[in-house]
């Protein structure tokens, strides 16, 4: 964001900061994704044990939300190169020219900062480190170092957004414990699958960026065979909370029936042998049940707590 | 360097907004940090 003008980019008729407005920045933000972080981060604070006055709670998932949308901008800021040439992100405000780097890359650097030091005054300090590692991991380990070297970069850039259920309970607790551990896990593990399966009918765009995902290194039949075995790592991981003691029946139940179901899908997919994106029924309907799993999971947890 | 009388007002008119914007972002801030601090007092 330029905060003082730019007379010789200001001046240029057709110059990106023309043509920019707040819903460039907005975007920039990936709102979409930042839902499910809100959510979870939410789920996060609400399931740990005591509470944080009203307006404290609401401030420190705003910061989470904020410090996810800045991790956002800087990935986008880095990959506008990348984006220009996939027809899924190129009308974005970076590869578009609506907005000009310099801009994006300020605007990243402010949200990272304010959202931290936000957190740590309105809860405690152990949730805003949280906050800003979570920021570097995603921003620098996982968007400039591992997704353009490995196609395991889904896996590593799944704890990136495995983080929010953490700091949310960290704001509320100042330390964390086995379960959040186990909610880091939950989104960990489900990463992979829901990723790769949206990778397997949009892999032509991925191999025309240069991306190693796992479809283009690896082939289809690995992609399949791997999103198979992390569903079944993931239905471990989502259901363990409940025998290990530290979530009841309502969670456990719900945890059963929804990790059958994925693995039943990820069966599905790891039987298909189309290698057509548009017939791949099995691969689009796992993509579409995962975000309803992770939605459902985290909301039998705060079901749980809440009648526990 | 000179501008076109067209090219100063679309200038100034993006400046404003932009000022504005800037205005309300701090504005939200010293609400925010405002709460906080009566949050912290009455916890």
């Amino acid at each position: 964001m330029a905060l003082t003008p730019d007379l010789e980019t200001e001046r240029a008729p057709t110059g990106a900061l023309s043509h920019s407005d707040w819903r460039d920045y907005w975007s920039l933000l990936k709102p979409r994704v930042m839902t499910l972080v809100v959510f979870t981060g939410a789920c996060g604070l609400f399931a740990a044990p005591g509470s944080l006055p009203p307006f404290l709670a609401f401030v420190a998932i705003l910061c989470i939300a904020v410090g996810a949308g800045a991790a956002a901008a800087f990935n986008q800021w880095w990959e506008a190169d990348i984006d220009a040439v996939m027809k899924r992100t190129r009308a974005r405000p970076l590869p578009s020219g609506r907005l000009h780097g310099d801009d994006a890359l300020a605007f990243a650097v402010i949200l990272s900062v304010a959202s931290v030091v936000t957190l740590g005054f309105a809860t405690n300090w152990v949730a805003a480190g949280w906050l800003a590692f979570s920021i570097f991991f995603y921003a620098v380990v996982y968007t400039i170092w591992l997704k353009p070297r490995t196609p395991q970069n889904i896996v590593i850039g799944g704890a990136a957004g495995a983080f929010p259920p953490i700091i949310g309970w960290a704001a509320v607790t100042g330390d964390v414990t086995a379960l959040p551990l186990l909610l880091f896990a939950i989104i960990f593990a489900w990463t992979p699958p829901h990723f790769w399966a949206l990778a397997l009918f949009v892999r032509i765009d991925y191999a025309n960026a240069g991306i190693p995902m796992l479809p283009v290194t690896h082939g289809i039949r690995e992609t399949r065979r791997q999103i198979l075995i992390y569903s079944f790592v993931l239905a471990a991981v989502a259901i363990a909370p409940w025998p290990l003691g530290l979530l009841g029946a309502v969670y456990g139940l719900s945890a059963v029936l929804l990790s059958l179901v994925f693995v039943v899908l990820a069966a599905r997919v790891a039987a298909s042998r189309t290698e057509e994106p548009a017939d791949m029924a099995a691969e689009k309907a796992l993509f579409k049940f995962s975000l309803f799993y992770l939605a459902a999971i985290f909301a039998a947890l705060v079901a749980d707590r809440s009648l526990a | 360097m000179s501008w076109t009388p067209e090219e100063e007002k679309a200038f100034l008119a993006r400046r404003r907004r932009r000022n504005l914007m800037i205005g309300l972002v701090l504005g939200a801030f010293a609400f925010l940090f405002y709460g906080i601090t009566v949050s912290r007092m009455v916890q």
